[in-house]
């Protein structure tokens, strides 16, 4: 009995032995195959993934290419309007410059044909004020003549005065 | 009344206003407006012891005549009894007289600035009576505004010999001098 007992242990144990090593060898094998796909397959999707890299890549800078390009033309298009300004903006002040130039020069004369005119007026003024003055000074002195007179004349002399008047009228008759 | 033309003429010696003339046909007008009334005709019909009546009416009336020469003259005659030269018949050809006379008389418009005394007056009167054959009188008005001289209109003629005048024509030549 010990026999078959240590028979059938060793048996079992063998037995085990052995099909663990055969289930082994199916993994192994197995493991192996899959490995082998997986790495097949790892170098099919590395492939992939560098046609992948160099189509992006070179998506990318044909990108690029066209950026740089498009930064390119604006570049040369800015530079363009830039020079287009500058010369505008030359022509401008060019042009305001001689505008204020003319203005300036407008307005000197301007200002000469107006102090001409008030050196006129002003002479004008005086002399308009000059007989004013002396109109005046004339009817103050007849006025004041007027009142002065009445008394400064005598009774012989306003009948001499009146006698004369008298004669006069007597030769135009 | 006799001798009316040398009378009148009397009366009317020194008359050298217009005014004084005025007042002349006045009293002519009054004393013809005297007579032809039925109080004047009724008292001054002759009648024996009216005499008295008659001339106190006459002293009354005499009154209201305002040339002192004229009423001195009718009161005159008055005193001495002179009745019969109030009665119309004589009176009014008198009075008539008169008036033509006072017609002879040439009226010229004078301004002075003062008033003279009758005597100067008389006297200037006579320089224009030289050379008329009319006597004159003044219209006479006192403008004392003309300061001296005279504004006169004889006839057709007018003169301006007034200071006022001169005054004014010197300053309008002294503004017509400074104008230009």
């Amino acid at each position: 009995m010990r026999d078959i007992l240590f028979f059938a242990i060793g048996a079992s144990i063998v037995g085990t032995i052995f099909l663990v090593s055969i289930i082994e060898l199916i993994f192994t094998i197995r493991r192996r195959k899959i490995m082998a796909e997986l790495n097949t397959k790892m170098v099919e999707m590395k492939e992939q993934y560098g046609q992948t890299i160099t189509s992006i890549t070179e998506t990318e800078k044909e990108l690029e290419k066209k950026e740089a390009k498009k930064i390119k033309d604006l570049r040369t298009k800015l530079d363009e309007e830039k020079t287009a300004f500058e010369k505008e903006y030359e022509e401008k002040l060019k042009d305001i410059t001689t505008k204020n130039l003319r203005s300036v020069n407008s307005a000197k004369a301007l200002a000469s044909r107006m102090k001409k005119e008030a050196e006129l007026e002003a002479g004008e003024y005086l002399a308009k004020r000059k007989k004013e003055v002396e109109q005046e000074l004339m009817n103050l002195v007849i006025s004041v003549s007027k009142k002065v007179l009445p008394e400064g004349i005598s009774y012989d002399a306003q009948k001499e005065l009146v006698k004369r008047a008298l004669e006069e009228i007597q030769e135009k008759k | 009344m006799k001798n009316n033309l040398a009378l009148i003429r009397k009366i009317l010696n020194g008359v050298y206003l217009k005014t004084q003339i005025d007042e002349i046909h006045a009293d002519i007008s009054y004393l013809n407006e005297l007579i032809d009334s039925t109080e004047y005709q009724g008292i001054m019909n002759p009648v024996s012891g009216v005499i008295k009546k008659q001339t106190i009416y006459l002293n009354k009336a005499l009154g209201g005549i305002k040339c002192d020469k004229l009423k001195t003259h009718l009161l005159t005659q008055l005193k001495r009894g002179a009745l019969e030269d109030f009665k119309s018949a004589e009176i009014r050809p008198f009075l008539k007289s008169l008036q033509l006379e006072l017609t002879q008389y040439q009226a010229v418009k004078i301004q002075v600035a003062v008033e003279f005394k009758p005597s100067d007056l008389r006297d200037m009167i006579q320089i224009l009576e030289r050379q008329s054959p009319q006597p004159v009188v003044f219209d006479l008005t006192v403008d004392p505004s003309l300061i001296g001289g005279a504004v006169i209109q004889y006839g057709n003629h007018v003169i301006d010999q007034s200071l006022k005048t001169r005054m004014n024509q010197f300053k309008e030549n002294w503004q017509a001098s400074v104008k230009e």
